[in-house]
């Protein structure tokens, strides 16, 4: 007898096989699966402070002198505002919320001069000083 | 018509072939996320610390510090950022206008950068 393809009690052996292998992976490797977690966390992460690092150029763009900075706001002579909310998880430009995932922050605002401020941001694992300045750069 | 008894040498072959060449490709795109991954941190954390060093560069004009003192040390403390990063700094004079171009890289475990950062300030 000429064997022309697969029965289907052989494919149903197969699928059966393959799951019981990938649940066995599940079991075995968690690690794996929690690093896919991990790795989701760290891309929204990422894209919250570079959304946020926008947000901020383009409010400084638009503003020339720091008017007042008190309780973790920066009002400028424009009357526009970046707020540190919630422990630097949360940012507020001119009333938008800007929430940051994960381990990003923004906090510890610290007045330069009455063009610059210092915050930390918290980036890839990082504690970095960033220094703010007001007004349009020429960047390159 | 002959019992079939199990898997002819052809058939094993083909089996671990295909098997071979699933884990190859399951390694190759788990070093590729990872790699997407080291990149994606890095990119982030560069953009903030270039951003930074600039400032740093242009509140030492402001202040009446030439651009050529500044070196890559003081803005390297200044960000207070991880060993990993390294950063070259350039300054040249051209016409009266002095220019500094910030390099940055992070180099993990001795290895080339796969990413060099650039930016820079004139003092015009």
């Amino acid at each position: 007898m000429k064997r022309t393809g697969f029965t289907l009690i052989e494919l149903m052996i197969v699928v059966a096989i393959l799951s019981i292998l990938t649940s066995g992976f599940f079991v075995a490797f968690p690690h794996l699966f929690k690093d896919m977690d991990m790795s989701q966390a760290m891309i929204e992460e990422n894209r919250s402070l570079t959304l946020a690092y926008g947000k901020i150029r383009d409010c400084l763009k638009k503003c020339r002198r720091i008017a007042n900075v008190a309780d973790g706001r920066i009002l400028f002579d424009n009357d526009h505002v970046i707020a540190i909310e919630d422990f630097g998880q949360q940012l507020r430009v001119n009333g938008r919320l800007i929430k940051l995932q994960g381990r990003a922050s923004i906090s510890d605002i610290e007045y330069v001069s009455d063009t610059m401020f210092i915050t930390r941001v918290a980036a890839g694992g990082e504690s970095l000083r960033i220094l703010w300045k007001t007004g349009a750069a020429d960047e390159r | 018509m002959k019992k079939r008894r199990g898997l002819t040498l052809l058939e094993t072959c083909l089996t671990v072939t295909l098997a071979s060449i699933l884990l190859s490709s399951l390694f190759y795109l788990s070093r590729n996320h990872r790699n997407m991954q080291r990149r994606l941190q890095n990119n982030t954390s560069a953009i903030y610390m270039l951003e930074s060093m600039r400032n740093f560069a242009r509140y030492q004009l402001a202040s009446g510090i030439p651009l050529g003192s500044i070196n890559s040390r003081d803005l390297l403390e200044f960000v207070e950022c991880g060993k990993e990063w390294r950063v070259l700094v350039k300054t040249t004079v051209d016409n009266g206008v002095e220019k500094i171009v910030i390099s940055l890289a992070r180099i993990d475990d001795n290895k080339t950068p796969d990413c060099v950062y650039t930016t820079e300030v004139t003092s015009r």
